[in-house]
């Protein structure tokens, strides 16, 4: 038995929630301009879903370690 | 062997009977040992404090003709509530501790009217040897204010009702007592003779040879200055995160135990009299975080969390009764508690919180009556798979993608009763301009490429590198001219 150590360093949370975030927005931005400008003739469903992906990757991630920082220990 | 008719089965039964009798002394029972006897008898009565802290050095000694494993201690039942703690160390080099147990109630017969612990002794008292011995007891709430209500001005009178001897399951050849006692200033005390008072303590003693479960009314009413605070009701509760924390709460629930006030306080007097807590009952919590890395040990998926089952409030505290709970991260299972003394522990249960699912386990424990030497730690042993970690933000993923989808299918839905054609051909050739416009715009980024390969083979002439590029962007043009010619159509 050794002590634990988490497996992401807590001083990182502040680094990383804001990197993660800044893609995450970065996607979803993105996402909602194409939705918005394409028409029904011009959108293209693939594209669409592999935007919200990255979106939703980066964001979930980015959202778990704000909550960290701030102290909500999930 | 072969059994054979009545007798038989009749001493068969006779023996089965015998071995469990055998069986049943040699597991839990308790006998007083009539070869014990206490030669020395110290006790020192400490009534610093809210707490009655003895300390009784014994001198056992055996004089029968076998070995003894274990000493009883015995205090009187009516003591039930009040006793709180009850240790043994021997007194000699290093000063080894002594495990004590609790005897079951009713498993020494006659003495049912009184509580037993058993001390063992690591090596066996040999015969005609003795051993010295140092037990520790301490009570709550035997000190009563005496009188109930004073002013703010007056000081706290307390009374303490005890026993002069030894309440020892053997007979006690010589003892003194000794009370210690806050301050010089003593209103009355039981005169059981001999008894000397010098300064704050009060000596009775030496007695002669006494009886097994001497008793005597030993009664002291004295000044004690110092706060009579008692924590009714604390609950604990210790929240682990593998993701580097432990949070710890404590609600605290704290009432006066003292002396009550008669008249109304008053702030000026305060200033100047003496500083007791005069409040009556309050209520706190205090929470903090500690890294996890500080209490909990793991290898693998294996986790140990060694904690304080209690934790220090204020010196010389009382805690009634406290509630430990200790939540878990989710999923954790496999999950066994080692606690330092005996406590309750209470079923199981679940506690729902940021981004949970099925819930994280809780376990919970009581103990009534509690003091700083119950300030130990326990362990707590659990399993968590480590993939698990990544429920949570994966969880927070889904339902962002849930929302994008929900955004994808709203685009796509038409609500409009009346079909505009005009405008819909509109957006259609909108559309198709959008694209011929991107396909051109590809056809003008192939006149592009083809230009910067020419200006390439003029310097570097590898005509061979030039011939392959341009098959790429000729391929490029193509599809290009091809997605114009399919628009055209």
């Amino acid at each position: 038995m050794s002590r634990y150590i988490s497996p992401i360093n807590p001083s990182a949370f502040p680094v990383l929630s804001l990197v993660l975030l800044f893609i995450g927005i970065f996607f979803t931005a993105w996402f909602f301009v194409y939705e918005v400008t394409s028409t029904k003739f011009t959108r293209d469903l693939f594209k669409e879903l592999l935007i919200s992906l990255v979106a939703a990757i980066f964001s979930g991630f980015g959202v778990l370690f704000l909550m960290l920082w701030v102290g909500i220990y999930v | 062997m072969k059994l054979h008719g009545r007798r038989n089965c009749f001493s068969a039964a006779v023996a089965a009977l015998v071995l469990v009798l055998c069986s049943a002394l040699v597991s839990g029972n308790f006998v007083i040992e009539p070869s014990l006897n206490i030669k020395n008898a110290d006790r020192t009565i400490d009534l610093h404090s809210q707490l009655t802290k003895i300390t009784n050095k014994l001198v056992v000694e055996n004089t029968g003709k076998s070995p003894v494993k274990y000493v009883l201690f015995a205090l009187d039942a009516k003591q039930r509530e009040q006793l709180s703690y009850v240790s043994a160390l021997l007194r000699e080099h290093g000063r080894p501790e002594l495990k004590v147990k609790p005897v079951k109630d009713g498993s020494i017969p006659q003495h049912s009217d009184k509580i037993f612990f058993s001390i063992e002794l690591k090596d066996p008292l040999q015969p005609q040897r003795s051993m010295p011995i140092e037990v520790e007891v301490l009570l709550t709430h035997e000190l009563q204010p005496y009188p109930k209500e004073i002013l703010q001005k007056d000081k706290q009178l307390v009374k303490y009702l005890g026993n002069v001897y030894l309440y020892s399951p053997y007979p006690v050849t010589k003892q003194t007592t000794t009370v210690v006692l806050p301050s010089r200033n003593v209103e009355n005390y039981s005169r059981i003779k001999p008894v000397t008072q010098s300064d704050t303590t009060i000596t009775y003693g030496p007695f002669d040879k006494r009886p097994a479960f001497a008793k005597e009314e030993l009664m002291v009413h004295f000044e004690n200055n110092n706060k009579f605070l008692t924590v009714t009701k604390l609950e604990r509760v210790i929240e682990v995160s593998h993701w580097g924390n432990i949070a710890v709460e404590e609600t605290i629930d704290l009432l006066h135990t003292g002396a009550l006030l008669k008249e109304r306080f008053c702030r000026i007097e305060f200033e100047t009299s003496f500083p007791i807590i005069w409040w009556m009952e309050t209520r706190y919590i205090i929470g903090y975080n500690v890294p996890s890395y500080e209490y909990l040990y793991n290898s693998g998926d294996e986790y140990i969390l060694d904690m304080r089952l209690l934790d220090h409030i204020y010196d010389d505290m009382v805690v009634d009764e406290m509630v430990l709970k200790v939540i878990l991260p989710e999923g954790s299972n496999n999950i066994q508690i080692e606690l330092p003394y005996e406590a309750t522990r209470l079923p199981d249960s679940l506690h729902y919180t940021y981004l949970d699912t099925t819930g994280r386990p809780v376990i919970s424990v009581t103990k009534k009556n509690l003091v700083e030497n119950h300030i130990q730690n326990f362990k707590l042993k659990y399993t968590f798979p480590k993939l698990l970690m990544l429920q949570e933000p994966l969880l927070v993923t889904v339902a962002l993608y849930i929302m994008f989808l929900m955004v994808i299918v709203y685009v796509r839905l038409d609500f409009s009763i009346d079909k505009d054609e005009a405008s819909e051909s509109k957006l259609r050739v909108a559309g198709q301009c959008e694209k011929i416009l991107a396909a051109q715009d590809r056809r003008v980024s192939s006149y592009n490429n083809l230009d910067d390969l020419l200006t390439q083979l003029k310097t570097n002439k590898d005509v061979n590198l030039f011939s392959s590029a341009v098959k790429g962007v000729n391929q490029e043009y193509k599809n290009a001219t091809a997605a114009i010619a399919e628009l055209g159509n």
